[in-house]
């Protein structure tokens, strides 16, 4: 009987100005703010490169703070004729972009029949590009909205807007609300800040994998692809340039394939992907009807498939094939649209959709040509099964206050090695963490609850990643949380299997084995036989 | 030895004529949908909608209309066809532009200008004959006069066919337009198409705006000559006005076929070569194991990756190695294994050498093309210290000469460099293959073989890295910044990412072995910044 994980599985911290600093050895680690410090030396071995990032909306760039040195106040000012500026326009940008220069300069510099022309001119172009560039109206706030699609809480008014994680080293890229990216590295060698005319709204933020320095921005515009120059010393040699499709604005997210050859932009207001050659600056559409305007894209970590949802019922994953044109499947969910997603190893999904009550479904995609028992029934496989229940359960702290935890869901993220799994909530002040196991065959073979991470009081976490550098073999993981008040919390997870023994183990309260189905049983068994012997 | 040589090439060139005969003949059919396309619109009835689709019925399935598309189908495919030569073979080096232009004139080039033209002529009469307008025929019997009168807007037309043809030949064959791009994901030959004809459509619209204009000056200046050219010989008379009086040349219909057939003499040329492209970079899987070559076997892989004769096969046969190495686990698997018997890793060998070889004569390529450029920058500096204040004259004239002299020799360098990065695609594709799988050797690889090859393949890898990193250095010292080719600096760009990236590769997943890996100090020391993951 098929019984499955739900958030009344947890157990809940009684007093509510603690909070959660750690997870070891199998229990949660509680402490008051002013304990914090002390706290984080105890478990310094795991964070002792990390960055201890802060920050406050004083740092934040206001009007006046904007207008820093930059290299273009190193040089001179040279002082070209209006004609001469015009043809560089001409000569760089095109014709187009010349007339509508000619049209902005002073009617006395060139002669007032070229200008009156140049305007008229400019008159026309804009009338053409209003009837060409069909641009929906997007809601500013609630459902449709930018806001409502992307995975940070709050995010029109949060600090931090969202964070990325390098993939293969301690480097954490944080876009805040000034639409400035922060830089911060390994053992604080100052923050490189990178700010552009161009970056406005920041949505979504990748680095390059196989890269050091090149991060992918989707911005209100298009994608900037910056390289970054590291230390403070450097922002202004920190460059980028913009990729730009037609109707393809406001960009929601990005990401590169994990061979880091591509990168993939959608829009909410295109039915089309975007998959680009960012040295040659050119993308190429990829598209299919139904869905409307695309929310978020992700890559599976091996880069054999893609997922991409859209503002409505339907989702697809893309399957990048050998040398033959991708293929999408196209999947739909019951009610809403698809609100948070992640792949993990061995090709298996999660995702959760807006609906209510929301429930957590992995997909395992992967092939599985040596399951015998598949053979004569209907790839019953590639079945989306029930994992969490995610419904909204409430904890009472003391007689008035309570907390409750579930709901929609904002963010999910799964550590790259899919030990734990990670959940945020619309309507929650805290952070649900699982446990997750794997088998070799992409099924999940395993849930249990692993502990809530509860924030100073009054705040509320923004967006979670997890560390992507994670070795195998190593005994913690790092999930990176951004909190209301711009305070970024590294939580490690350590895990108890390598201290303590099994016994101890089964003794812990909400362990939950889900054996999802029966055709599981041979394989669990199988894989299970073989871990006892060892 | 020759023998197999000769049946490999054999066998490369029938694959590639196949493709080549499978491109034209769709370009052909293309251009029938387009022509009916066409027929529809200049028909426009709006007020008699059901006759409009009969009349193009009729038109495009009558006898007369059929017989003439086979003779200008007939052309298409010579052009299809004597223009393949083009895509197949090595692109020859030329030096300056002087060069360049001498390449025009060589025998394979005049007969490709002289079917364009052709193609042109052929293009405006087909048109003109099939489509029911006034001036569907030459010669008309004369209404006022005795005999027959030419029908000057007829004659006008073809021979604007024949200067489009011209046209487009002198432009085409100087820009260099057979460049094979291939698509950055694996697209369906109508998906790609289709969004080239999208993105070409607009520009051409452009584009044929130009030989029009030209044309139309041209015939009002010398029109009078043209028309007694024809007419004499054959004792023809003129009923109207005659044509290049200004008044008559400006007639919009005119000026409308005239730009139209323009138009479709870009959309043949160009989507002809949409076609090529589209099938002649479709992916193909070949053999990895190298058998005994007999009259019936496939071209393996190793064959294709030396196949210099043929850049674009070579390229295939990249494209499919960097699909083998992140793609296809199971063709992998055969690349790790061993012969038997023997036990000779031949597979791995054979294409390790072929790769490393390409990707080394990828970076002397650059060398020398910098190295060039550093001898002559020194002359154009430190002679200036040596020259006083008393031989200011010499001085000044040596300067001046300089000036003169700089300019070819910057203009050779890039010419150089534009000729090395020809093969920037396979050197992309050859790093990023070699690269992948040497990570994935560490799980996938059960004899080892990959790992006495790994000290080579950073090495090269690194080589080129620096080659590239002198040519950026370069490329800022020389007083006259590069050219405004974008083309050139994208692929430079593309070229440096993809050797970072293969380095990186290799860097984080050999990171706690690279002591095992014995290589040299220096090596480790220019592989520091990727440790740091700060390059």
């Amino acid at each position: 009987m098929l019984k499955i994980l739900s958030l009344q599985d947890f157990s809940f911290p009684s007093s509510d100005n603690l909070i959660t600093a750690s997870f070891m050895y199998d229990e949660p680690v509680y402490c008051t703010k002013e304990e914090l410090q002390q706290e984080i030396q105890s478990f310094a071995t795991y964070l002792h490169d990390f960055p201890v990032i802060n920050i406050t909306p004083e740092m934040l760039a206001t009007r006046e703070t904007a207008r820093t040195i930059g290299a273009r106040d190193l040089f001179l000012p040279v002082q070209d004729s209006s004609f001469k500026k015009i043809a560089n326009i001409w000569r760089e940008k095109g014709l187009l972009e010349a007339i509508r220069a000619a049209a902005a300069e002073s009617p006395i510099e060139i002669t007032y029949q070229v200008h009156w022309l140049a305007t008229r001119m400019t008159q026309i172009l804009d009338v053409i590009e209003r009837g060409t560039f069909w641009s929906k109206v997007l809601p500013i706030s609630g459902f449709g909205s930018v806001a409502d699609v992307i995975s940070t809480r709050d995010w029109t008014t949060a600090l931090i807007r969202c964070m990325a994680w390098h993939p293969h080293c301690i480097r954490l890229a944080i876009a805040t609300r000034d639409d400035r990216i922060r830089i911060f590295s390994i053992g604080n060698i100052g923050t490189a800040v990178l700010r552009h005319s161009a970056q406005k709204s920041v949505c979504c933020l990748s680095w390059r994998p196989n890269a050091g320095r090149e991060l992918a921005a989707a911005c209100q515009n298009g994608v900037l692809i910056w390289t970054v120059e590291l230390g403070a010393a450097s922002n202004s040699l920190s460059y980028a340039y913009t990729l730009k499709y037609r109707n393809h604005a406001p960009v929601t997210s990005v990401s590169w394939n994990p061979q880091g050859d591509l990168l993939v932009s959608c829009s909410l207001t295109d039915m089309n992907m975007i998959i680009w050659d960012v040295a040659k600056e050119s993308g190429i559409p990829l598209r299919r009807l139904g869905g409307g305007g695309l929310c978020f894209t992700h890559w599976s970590p091996c880069g054999s498939r893609l997922l991409a949802t859209t503002c409505r019922k339907i989702f697809r994953v893309w399957d990048i094939g050998a040398g033959t044109s991708w293929k999408s499947e196209r999947w739909t969910v019951p009610n809403g649209r698809v609100a948070a997603a992640c792949f993990g190893p061995n090709l298996t999904l999660l995702f959760t959709s807006t609906e209510d009550p929301s429930m957590v479904y992995s997909l395992p995609l992967q092939e599985q040509i040596f399951d015998v028992k598949k053979v004569g029934t209907l790839d019953d496989n590639k079945v989306a099964i029930p994992l969490i229940d995610l419904s909204k359960v409430t904890f009472p702290i003391n007689d008035e206050d309570e907390y409750s935890v579930g709901g929609r869901v904002t963010s999910m993220d799964w550590d790259p090695l899919g030990k734990y799994l990670a959940i945020i909530f619309q309507d929650s002040s805290l952070v649900a963490i699982f446990k997750t196991k794997i088998g070799a065959t992409s099924r999940i073979t395993k849930v249990e609850p692993l502990c809530f991470v509860k924030g100073f009081p009054g705040e509320v976490p923004n967006c979670i990643q997890f560390y992507q550098n994670c070795q195998e073999g190593t005994d913690s993981t790092i999930l990176t949380i951004a909190w209301s008040n711009g305070f970024i919390q590294h939580f490690p997870i350590v895990d108890g299997a390598y201290k303590e023994s099994n016994l101890n183990h089964s003794k812990n309260v909400g362990i939950m084995s889900n054996t999802f189905s029966i055709t599981e049983d041979l394989q669990t068994s199988l894989y299970s036989s073989f871990s006892y012997i060892q | 030895m020759d023998k197999t040589a000769d049946i490999v090439k054999a066998k490369c060139k029938e694959l590639l004529v196949k493709r080549m005969f499978l491109a034209v003949a769709a370009s052909i059919i293309v251009h029938f949908i387009l022509m009916s396309g066409v027929i529809l619109v200049t028909n426009l009835k709006i007020t008699h909608p059901v006759e409009w689709i009969q009349d193009t019925w009729n038109v495009i399935t009558c006898l007369r209309m059929w017989t003439y598309f086979l003779v200008f189908s007939m052309v298409i495919f010579l052009q299809g066809i004597i223009c393949s030569k083009d895509y197949i073979n090595p692109i020859s080096y030329a030096s300056s532009r002087f060069v360049k232009f001498c390449h025009i004139f060589t025998m394979h080039n005049l007969l490709v200008g002289s079917l364009f033209i052709l193609l042109g002529g052929i293009l405006a009469w087909l048109h003109l004959s099939v489509e029911d307008s006034r001036f569907s025929s030459l010669i008309k019997n004369c209404e006022t006069l005795q005999g027959y009168c030419l029908v000057e807007e007829h004659y006008f037309l073809l021979l604007e066919g024949f200067w489009i043809g011209f046209y487009f030949f002198t432009n085409f064959s100087y820009l260099d337009s057979r460049n094979l791009q291939f698509c950055i994901i694996p697209r369906s030959k109508l998906s790609q198409v289709k969004r080239g004809i999208q993105i070409m459509i607009t520009n051409t619209l452009l584009d044929a705006v130009w030989p029009t204009i030209y044309f139309l000056g041209f015939y009002s200046a010398f029109g009078n000559y043209c028309r007694s050219f024809f007419t004499s010989p054959f004792s023809l008379s003129i009923e109207d006005i005659p044509l290049d009086k200004i008044s008559r040349l400006l007639s919009l219909s005119l000026i409308f076929y005239a730009w139209l057939h323009a138009v479709l003499f870009v959309l043949i040329i160009q989507s002809m070569h949409l076609f090529f492209q589209a099938y002649l970079t479709e992916w193909i899987p070949f053999v990895i194991e190298k058998i005994e070559l007999t009259e019936k076997s496939k071209i393996s892989l190793a064959d294709a990756l030396g196949m210099e004769k043929f850049p674009i096969l070579r390229q295939l046969g990249y494209l499919d190695l960097v699909t083998i190495a992140q793609k296809d686990k199971t063709r992998r698997s055969i690349l790790f294994t061993l012969s038997q018997p023997g036990g000779h890793p031949y597979n791995w060998n054979n294409i390790i050498e072929k790769s490393l070889s390409l990707i080394k004569k990828f970076s002397e390529g650059l060398n020398s093309a910098c190295s060039n450029q550093k001898e002559e920058n020194p002359k154009l500096t430190n002679t200036v210290p040596i020259s006083c204040a008393q031989t200011s004259d010499k001085l000044y004239n040596y300067h001046m000469r300089n000036l003169v002299s700089a300019t070819p020799t910057i203009e050779q360098f890039e010419n150089k460099l534009r000729h090395a990065i020809n093969d920037a695609q396979t050197v992309i594709w050859a790093a990023d293959a070699i690269s992948t799988l040497a990570t994935v050797s560490l799980n996938e690889d059960p004899y080892g073989i990959v790992q006495k090859d790994l000290p080579e393949i950073i090495e090269v890898l690194l080589n080129v890295k620096q080659s590239l990193d002198k040519l950026q250095k370069l490329n800022i010292s020389i007083r006259k910044p590069m050219s405004d080719d974008k083309f050139l600096k994208q692929t430079l760009t593309a070229l440096r990412s993809a050797v970072r990236r293969s380095l990186y590769r290799i860097v984080s997943h050999f990171k706690n072995y690279i002591d095992d890996l014995a290589l040299s100090p220096l090596t480790v020391d220019h592989l520091q910044p990727f440790f740091t993951y700060r390059e």
